[in-house]
């Protein structure tokens, strides 16, 4: 957790002295093959939106197809926007942390979100995970 | 309320997926003159256990004319430990077609040194499970009610764990086209 909090440190500082834009919060989910897993993210949006940021999810519940234990994932993430108009933005994506405080893992995908209005944000996203197909959501709200 | 709507339509979409166990079978084949299988993607292990499905068809019987190849160990799933390359520290289940059976091995690299260790023997057509789970001194191997312990080398604790996919041989490569299925879980 200290590794987190340090690495999200840096990201916010690096990423203020240098496209110093809004910051967005808020609630993120994603359905892998190994269940629900939910949480948080934090990250800056620069004008281009470009995004850069940490995260945080953890298991909400159970797949019936995997045996798998509690799973804690976090770590930081970047999105890189390929197309966008004024209302969305379709980006490539980048994860990469530790699951269960041991395993460095990386995830690519690919996101879409949303300006439903100035301050709220909808993601939906889609990742390969666990060697699957994982589709994510997330509420961001402009801070 | 406006906003609301497409996300819960969105949060339906997304979590409302549920895969069937049956469908979650891949099968890896290699290709005959080949050692690697297809279907392989980069992945790396994410929780200290790593527990599967597998079954064997025919096409796992074979006999090279050199019999002395027969006791090849051909890589059946694994993981390499803590950023080590597989042939450094990793621990793997291998097979072969030997004495007219299918054996199953627990396989290990532990300090570049190969240990091996007999767990049993699997009928082609049928589905068995394994599982290798880490602990902070040694692999576990669990395999038709055995258990085998083999110690782990000198590694880290935080990294990456690679998966690694079926590959035949051994020094010989495939006589023929081999087909494995494989299901995580």
């Amino acid at each position: 957790m200290k590794t987190l909090l340090l690495m999200a440190g840096c990201v916010v500082g690096i990423t203020h002295m240098a496209f110093s834009q809004h910051v967005v919060a808020g609630p993120v989910g994603e359905s892998t093959i190994a269940g629900v897993q939910v949480g948080a993210s934090v990250s800056y949006l620069s004008k281009r939106e470009f995004s850069l940021g940490v995260f945080f999810v953890k298991s909400a519940s159970r797949s019936d197809a995997w045996s798998t234990p509690h799973v804690v994932f976090y770590g930081v993430h970047t999105a890189v926007p390929l197309m966008r108009t004024s209302k969305i933005v379709f980006s490539g994506t980048f994860r990469a942390g530790l699951s269960n405080q041991q395993f460095v893992v990386v995830v690519p995908g690919a996101e879409t979100r949303l300006m439903t209005n100035r301050r709220v944000q909808l993601v939906s996203s889609v990742a390969w995970r666990y060697g699957h197909a994982a589709l994510g959501a997330a509420l961001l709200l402009k801070l | 309320m406006k906003t609301l709507t497409p996300l819960l339509v969105l949060c339906a979409a997304v979590f409302a997926c549920e895969h069937e166990p049956d469908q979650l079978f891949e099968t890896f084949v290699i290709r005959a003159g080949d050692h690697y299988a297809t279907g392989r993607h980069a992945e790396s292990l994410q929780w200290n256990v790593l527990r599967f499905e597998a079954s064997f068809d025919q096409t796992a019987i074979y006999q090279f004319d050199d019999a002395g190849f027969q006791d090849s160990k051909n890589k059946l799933m694994g993981f390499s430990d803590c950023n080590s390359l597989h042939h450094q520290n990793s621990a793997r289940f291998a097979w072969q077609w030997y004495h007219d059976q299918l054996e199953i091995y627990a396989y290990c690299y532990v300090n570049g040194q190969r240990q091996e260790a007999f767990m049993g023997v699997v009928q082609p057509g049928e589905i068995q499970r394994y599982e290798i789970e880490i602990t902070n001194h040694d692999y576990v191997f669990r395999f038709s009610d055995k258990e085998v312990h083999i110690a782990r080398g000198s590694t880290c604790s935080v990294g990456v764990y690679q998966l690694l996919w079926p590959y035949f041989g051994g020094q010989m490569p495939a006589p023929h086209d081999v087909s494995i299925r494989i299901r995580r879980f």
